[in-house]
């Protein structure tokens, strides 16, 4: 049974979604507690393939027991399984949080069944974007995972058919930019098992088709990396509940980046690739893109419209990892990914709580919150601080680690935009605090409740710990999870997953 | 000489992949861009196809299956698609995109 865990951990959200589906039409209580025995046997689960991939650093299942790379492979890291936690964390902060939004609709129990299963296929579906070393089933995880989003956004709100068509098509079409990527990729090695890639490329040493099959896969994720970008899905952030929008904007488009840097890093990783020129270009030309967010995000009258900006705009700091890609870079990269995941669920989870109806929020209605609900507002500073860099927030320790590895590299381009971008948002952190701490009537319409409030407290009490302990989640899961080159140990300096490169 | 073949099959393929994904962003029908895109799909498995033929003379077996795989995936997603079509026509009273744009959200 215990040979079998890495399959149990994709499979269990994964089951759970029919079980959910059909206990829907039964008691809302018996649903409710199926998700909490799913959520619990999921931390079970999850507890003790960590403590086992801890002692291997690196374990490989075989599905069905096909050997890679013919069949099917899953490969734990102890950062993926730790990842894969705080997304179960996630998950579960986003099912606790909504529960008083379904109590209000107790006519509408099916939906709320069909929300926990649609949660479920999410977390299934992003856990084999985590798990899984086959581009065929990256493609159909991603395919799954799309569904899922924009099943959610219906099902939240059923205004968003139109934003939830779009999410889900023009995500599709992106995806099949992944499926053109596998077929060349196929062609030109013979393998999909993204281990057994690196070693193809590596023999063959044919920098075009890094080339290649790196745009073709960037391409299949740029729908991912645009949510929720406003300009994209205008009315979807002021209709949506906020913890449908902060588990989608946190969990999947981050869990995406993270595939980017498999991709990247363990299978088109060619030493001694040099990239063409417009490329490189090109790639310095999305860090302003993606900072240019946060300008937007200030602009904004609305707070929601605000943190979608900015939900956006904490990419570029993620993309600027990957352009250094030093061993500083990388370990920032990576602690950034962990606290964004937390900062963005909770930024949205808090403007959840201010809400009363669908519609905007005003940044006016942020005055005073320090005041009247003090632990609210230290929450918000909390996630402010880690998005600006203040210590000892998880956000201050990844960028620390950012501007490190820059400096290593003396690039100083990306130092000015690190820079300029902490500058502006220390700046408007500054200004957040006085609005949140000078006097302002109190909202008596909406007391929020415990249920939203303990997953934001979560959520920011999670983004200190990271801080706090960071050099052991670097040691015990970052550090592993980087590429072989990367770490101290005595293996051939060949960045690759697990085996080594005869 | 089936080199100059399986180059022709896919150089038309190909084509008819671009068509599709001009149709995609041209299209000003959501329905129309359903089939844009399936159409796309179709090409790409039947890339995938193309490269059974190239294996020491012989059928490989992953291709045909990666190409199934494809087909059968891209008929849930289209069962999906339509789904969605059909909330957002209900809703719209409208699946032209000029008039879902537009048009007040009942």
């Amino acid at each position: 049974m215990r040979e079998h865990l890495p399959v149990l951990l994709l499979i269990l959200p994964l089951l759970a979604v029919p079980v959910i589906t059909a206990l829907s039409f039964s008691s809302t209580l018996i649903n409710r507690l199926s998700v909490l025995i799913v959520f619990v046997m999921g931390w079970i689960f999850g507890g003790e393939a960590l403590i086992d991939v801890s002692a291997r650093d690196v374990w490989s299942y075989n599905l069905g027991g096909w050997a890679a790379p013919w069949g099917i492979e899953l490969v734990l890291t102890p950062f993926t399984v730790f990842l894969a936690g705080v997304i179960w964390l996630i998950g579960m902060a986003t099912w606790f949080y909504g529960l008083p939004y379904w109590m209000l609709r107790r006519g509408e129990a099916v939906k709320e069944g069909l929300f926990n299963a649609l949660l479920f296929l999410l977390l299934g579906s992003v856990f084999g974007l985590l798990f899984l070393r086959d581009l065929l089933s990256l493609y159909f995880c991603l395919e799954t995972a799309l569904a899922a989003a924009a099943g959610l956004l219906v099902v939240g709100q059923a205004k968003n058919w139109r934003d939830g068509f779009y999410l889900f098509f023009s995500g599709s079409v992106a995806a099949s930019f992944l499926l053109l990527a596998a077929f060349f990729l196929y062609a030109s090695t013979g393998t999909l098992n993204l281990n057994d890639l690196l070693s193809q490329i590596f023999i063959s040493k044919n920098a075009g088709i890094v080339l290649t099959g790196g745009v073709l896969t960037a391409l299949a994720f740029t729908v991912p990396f645009s949510f929720p970008a406003p300009y994209f899905f205008s009315r979807l952030v002021g209709q949506t509940p906020s913890f449908v929008m902060g588990l989608l904007s946190s969990v999947f488009v981050r869990v995406v980046v993270y595939v980017l840097f498999i991709l990247f890093f363990f299978t088109l990783n060619l030493p001694g690739f040099n990239q063409p020129l417009w490329l490189v270009v090109f790639q310095y030309a999305l860090i302003p893109f993606f900072f240019w967010h946060f300008v937007l995000a200030f602009q904004q009258k609305d707070f929601q419209q605000s943190v979608a900006f900015i939900s956006v705009a904490q990419l570029g700091t993620i993309l600027m990892g990957f352009l250094i890609g030093s061993k500083s870079a990388l370990t920032g990269t990576l602690l950034e990914l962990l606290s964004q995941i937390l900062v963005v669920a909770g930024l949205f989870f808090i403007a959840g709580t201010l809400r009363t109806a669908p519609g905007s929020l005003p940044m006016a209605r942020l005055a005073g919150l320090g005041r009247h609900r003090p632990w609210t507002g230290l929450a918000l500073i909390v996630f402010a601080g880690s998005i600006v860099g203040i210590p000892p927030t998880g956000g201050s320790l990844g960028k620390w680690y950012l501007i490190q590895g820059a400096l290593e590299r003396n690039n100083w381009i990306l130092l000015f935009f690190i820079g300029a971008a902490a500058l502006l948002n220390l700046f408007y952190f500054i200004k957040l605090i006085v609005l949140i701490y000078e006097h302002g009537e109190e909202d008596a319409d909406h007391p929020s409740s415990g249920a939203a409030k303990m997953p934001v407290l979560a959520l920011a009490l999670g983004i200190l710990m990271l801080g706090i302990f960071h050099q052991s989640v670097i040691q015990r899961f970052i550090e592993p999870a980087l590429p072989k080159a990367f770490q101290n140990i005595s293996m051939p300096n060949v960045p690759f997953l697990g085996k080594q490169v005869e | 000489m089936a080199i100059h073949s399986l180059f022709i099959v896919r150089g038309l393929l190909i084509l008819l992949a671009l068509t599709a994904f001009y149709s995609i962003w041209t299209a000003s029908h959501l329905l129309k861009k359903v089939m844009a895109w399936l159409v796309f799909q179709i090409s790409i498995a039947l890339l995938w196809l193309s490269s059974a033929y190239v294996y020491h003379g012989h059928l490989n077996p992953l291709p045909q299956v990666a190409a199934f795989l494809i087909l059968a995936s891209s008929t849930g997603i289209l069962g999906i698609m339509l789904v969605f079509c059909l909330g957002v026509s209900r809703r719209h009273d409208s699946l032209d995109i000029e008039k879902i744009n537009h048009g007040v959200s009942l």
